[in-house]
């Protein structure tokens, strides 16, 4: 047995006694025990020592000592935790007491959490959380650039796949995926799916086998092996209504007959949930280099860094002149040739991680902004409740214990708020996702999870500390016994009160104007963007694909596709009609390379000219609205009698025809064709891109595809009527052909600019609120100050000063707190819109008249803010403002 | 100094309550060696009940507030690891209390004995 007494209840006297009275009572207590040690023995000892300590802990709250000791004596941590239950407990009985301060604070507490809140669950799902593959950071993206060709991007190709796996130890394994879109038939409608075509180790770089059934082997991806699919759960579940027995059953892909070998996980997402079926891809290593826009997606290997993979793959490009005779170094660095490792969650982000950072910025400040009001809110309520506090302290109450009053209480509306704003949060987070532009990544990733919640956590903690911090600050600064005597007099001590108030308007000012800088950049892009001549007509067009898949020969497609354009001209209400392997404002079924010009030859080491292509038929222009500059437009017999001829836009004849392209021509695949008309330039990668040289053939050039052409139909009535009828006339022609995503040009073109105008809504709700959260807050803060200045006001009055001139008084002074404010607001824009230049477009970041607009505007809002409680202050009757005071 | 409603409303708070008489006593008794442990030890020992040591402070405490005891810190011993001891003596008022008390207490008992006298 020990001779010490025990240990628990000692700890737990620690705790709960007086730190003052604590040194004697555990001497008593030890003496005792030592006693009754030699006395009983040791049981006896221990069990009398525990009674003991009860009947202190139960007496405690006597055993304050009867002289008066300076409360600064430290309370054991024990009475702290107690009283700060107290204190909460009497916060949130104050707070119901004054239910419309209550509501007003936490309501716009939640207003500014919740905003941040559903912001970074988008943030999160979308940019911090890893991908949903196992150990997914160690997955990455080789991709190659060539901007001396003019394309920054060009991923990967099939030759420098095969190329790497031979040679790159840092990256195993490395599977290659391009994008498909497949006709599916048999088992259900015509249906058209997007697939990605992927080398059998792409299940291993993404760690991920299918569900049931098997994953592709290398037999699968040898040329000539029987066709096999694997479907995405969605598929499995929508088209073959989650069959359990669908392994080995049939399916028709293009046509052709395929085995439906396995079906991958519920969650399994690769590389957007749109895409539905996997097939295998076919690379012939003896093929050469093949063509770019393959994705090359590896693992790093085990232990492998990035940067050691980085300088692996990059010392391996010195090896493409042994693996490629056609680039030599020097045409290599004619493209500017370079390569990259990515992570692949970085290339998945890449085009929204500005925006997304940027939006959260934006609704930070608003926080701040709201955050300002509540914190007014709380000044007035502290100094009303001066005199309580002074009598509490000169009662004994220290300035820690009159803070914590100030931290209960905004502790108290904060978690309300908080509360109320992951609330706000859940439904606006659905609402971003439902109604967010479809390029968003990720999405289905985005929810409310533990992430976000201690997230809102720590913004409601970091909310209360500030808020109650603030007129803690303010009050304990004064003397206590001035305050009592003071009363509610005192204008000298008046402007010194006043400063932290004025010091919240200039930050709420500063910062509305910046969100309203931000907001008006924006919307001047936006005009900017619209008054952009896209080249074609949007209005009463309508789009739809049609795929033919690769069936038959090119004559049998040439004779088909023309058929349809002849069912859909007898449709009524059609003008025209035309078809293309490409929309504008679509950017697929391109192919770019380098040609050869007839006038202009040019040696065999030089690059050619770089431009892009496709195939239209006749009445592609029309449709569109595209202007014909020069010479004919395209001819069904051009297509009929396989003529060697092609059209050009006004860029490609201006840059490399010098304009005078008609009679000349451009070599592709191994024919010479002849230019014999010039068209108009269209906007094909979008409006803000500048135009591109552009080739147009006839469909009957075997060097362009025609697997899937674009239909436009121009109808002089709702374009969007017409779908049923289109569908009915492909129908006509041939049954089996699947119609897909009929859209008007309209959409098409609203959906290009999805994700600006998207940005630029959000930014406009965030930069409104902030004007009238601003506002709000300017006009209590005045009107309160004025109240404070009633008696003076009332003395200037009664002396016979004009009522205008105190309104002008009080305008003026509250203008130039405001003006600061403006000055402020306008350094900070200056300084901070240089990170929304990615988002605008044609508007420089310092745009002046935006600026001075919005410093206007807001000046003009503050002075009306301003200008009604001046006119109270000036309608005050001096003879009940002094009565009041007296 | 005060005025007589108050002075009455004083000596209604001012009684002592059975353990704080005791208390008292024994803190009389020991003279200049009054402490928590003796004043324990000692209620336990003559007035033949346990006394946890909780009620003693509780007691000493109570008269302290009454002003019948005054208390400073005393030297510290190799018993109670080094501590400091609350010492406690009995102020005037509380010896004149004690001897309030002791009167009522034998009248109160004159009165029994004469009433089992004639009974």
């Amino acid at each position: 047995m020990s001779r010490r007494p025990p240990l628990v209840p000692r700890a737990v006297l620690w705790l709960l006694v007086p730190s003052d009275r604590l040194d004697e009572i555990e001497g008593d207590l030890l003496e005792l025990f030592q006693v009754r040690l030699e006395e009983s023995g040791a049981w006896r000892a221990r069990l009398r020592y525990l009674h003991d300590v009860l009947s202190i802990i139960r007496q405690r709250r006597r055993l304050q000592p009867v002289r008066p000791m300076p409360m600064s004596s430290r309370p054991s941590i024990g009475t702290m935790f107690l009283n700060a239950a107290s204190e909460l407990k009497h916060a949130t009985r104050a707070l119901l007491q004054r239910p419309s301060y209550t509501l007003v604070a936490a309501l716009t507490l939640a207003l500014g959490i919740g905003a941040n809140v559903a912001i970074f669950t988008v943030l999160n799902g979308v940019l911090l959380k890893p991908l949903s593959f196992p150990d997914s950071e160690r997955i990455v993206e080789v991709h190659h650039h060539a901007p001396g060709l003019n394309m920054a991007e060009m991923q990967s190709a099939p030759g420098m796949v095969v190329q790497y796996r031979k040679n790159a130890r840092s990256l195993t394994p490395m599977a290659g995926a391009l994008g498909r879109q497949l006709n599916l038939t048999g088992g259900g409608a015509p249906e058209r799916v997007r697939a990605m075509a992927v080398t059998p180790e792409l299940f291993d770089v993404l760690a991920t086998r299918p569900a049931m059934g098997r994953a592709f082997t290398d037999v699968d991806a040898q040329k000539g092996a029987a066709p096999v699919v694997v479907l995405m759960h969605g598929l499995w579940q929508s088209r073959f209504g989650g069959d359990p027995q669908v392994i080995g059953k049939t399916v028709q892909v293009n046509g052709q007959s395929a085995e439906i070998v396995g079906v991958m996980p519920r969650e399994f997402v690769y590389p957007d949930p749109r895409t539905s079926m996997l097939v295998p891809l076919v690379i012939d290593p003896t093929s050469g280099f093949g063509s770019f826009g393959m994705v090359g997606l590896a693992r790093l290997g085990p232990g492998v860094s990035l940067d050691s993979a980085r300088t692996e793959i990059t010392q391996l490009q010195q090896r493409i002149p042994e693996w490629f005779p056609g680039l030599t170094r020097q045409v290599l660095d004619g493209f500017n040739w370079s390569v990259s490792v990515t992570p692949l969650r970085e290339r998945v982000v890449a085009n929204v991680s500005s925006t997304l950072w940027i939006l959260f910025g934006t609704v930070g400040l608003v926080l701040l902004i709201a955050g300002a009001n509540v914190a007014n809110l709380f000044l007035v309520r502290a100094e009303s409740r001066q005199h309580e506090f002074a009598v509490r302290a000169a009662l004994g109450a220290s300035r820690g214990r009159i803070a914590t009053t100030f931290l209960a209480e905004s502790l108290v509306l904060a978690t309300i708020g908080g509360a109320a704003g992951l609330l706000l949060a859940l439904g606006a987070a659905e609402m971003l996702v439902a109604y967010g532009p479809a390029q968003v990544p990720r999405l289905q990733d985005v929810r409310i999870d533990p992430t976000v919640v201690a997230f809102t956590a720590v913004l409601t903690l970091m909310s209360a500390v500030a808020l109650g911090l603030l007129p803690a600050l303010s009050v304990a600064r004064r003397p206590m016994a001035a305050t009592v005597r003071e009363g509610s007099r005192g204008s000298t001590s008046g402007r010194a009160r006043h400063r932290l108030r004025h010091l919240l308007i200039v930050t709420q000012v500063a910062m509305a104007l910046v969100l309203l800088v931000g907001s008006g950049l924006m919307l001047r892009s936006a005009a900017r963007l619209n008054a952009v001549d896209p080249g074609f007509a949007i209005d009463g067009v309508l789009t739809a694909g049609v795929s033919l898949g690769s069936r038959g020969d090119r004559a049998q497609a040439v004779n088909f596709y023309h058929r349809v354009l002849d069912e859909v001209a007898t449709l009524p209400g059609v003008e025209a009609v035309g078809a293309g392997s490409t929309l504008p404002i679509g950017a697929t079924g391109l192919t770019g390379s380098n040609l050869a010009i007839k006038s202009k030859p040019r040696a065999e080491t030089e690059v050619g000219a770089f431009a892009m292509y496709y195939a239209v038929t006749e009445g592609y222009f029309e449709t569109l609205g595209v202007r014909l500059l020069e010479g004919r437009a395209p001819a069904r017999e051009d297509s009929e009698q396989q003529r060697a001829v092609a059209w050009v836009n006004q860029t490609f004849a201006r840059q490399l025809f010098d304009n005078r392209a008609i009679g000349d021509a451009i070599r592709i695949g191994d024919r010479w064709l002849e230019i014999v008309g010039v068209v108009g330039d269209i906007r094909t990668f979008g409006l803000r891109e500048e135009p591109r040289p552009m080739a147009y053939l006839p469909i009957s050039d075997t060097s362009v595809g025609v697997d899937v052409m674009q239909l436009a139909v121009r109808t002089n009535g709702a374009p969007s009527s017409l779908a049923t009828a289109l569908r009915a006339a492909i129908d006509r022609v041939d049954a089996s052909v699947p119609l897909t995503a009929i859209r008007t040009m309209d959409d098409l073109v609203s959906a290009s600019v999805a994700q600006l105008s998207f940005a630029m809504t959000l930014l406009g709700i965030a930069a409104a609120l902030s004007l009238v959260l601003g506002v709000v807050g300017l006009y209590g803060v005045i009107s309160y100050i004025v109240g404070q200045r009633t008696a003076e006001i009332g003395i200037r009055l009664a002396l016979g000063a004009r009522p205008a001139r105190v309104r002008a008084m009080i305008l003026r002074q509250g203008l130039s707190v405001a003006a600061i404010g403006v000055v402020v607001g306008l350094l900070a824009a200056l300084a901070v819109t240089r990170l929304m230049a990615s988002m605008l477009f044609e508007v420089s970041t310092r745009d002046p008249l935006t600026f001075v607009a919005v410093a206007l505007l807001l000046t003009l809002v503050s002075a009306l803010a301003i200008y009604f409680p001046a006119r109270r202050a000036s309608r005050i009757d001096p003879v009940g403002a002094l009565r009041q005071q007296g | 100094m005060f005025s007589k409603r108050e002075h009455i409303a004083m000596s209604k708070d001012q009684h002592l309550g059975e353990l704080e008489e005791l208390a008292l006593l024994v803190v009389v008794a020991l003279g200049g060696d009054a402490y928590g442990v003796a004043v324990q030890r000692r209620l336990e020992r003559d007035g033949r009940r346990r006394i946890a040591l909780g009620a003693v402070y509780a007691a000493l405490d109570r008269l302290q507030r009454k002003g019948y005891l005054t208390s400073e810190l005393g030297e510290a011993t190799p018993q109670r690891g080094g501590r400091r001891k609350r010492m406690f003596a009995a102020t005037p008022a509380g010896l004149r209390e004690l001897k309030n008390v002791r009167r009522t207490r034998e009248r109160l008992w004159h009165t029994v004995e004469a009433a089992e006298g004639s009974g």
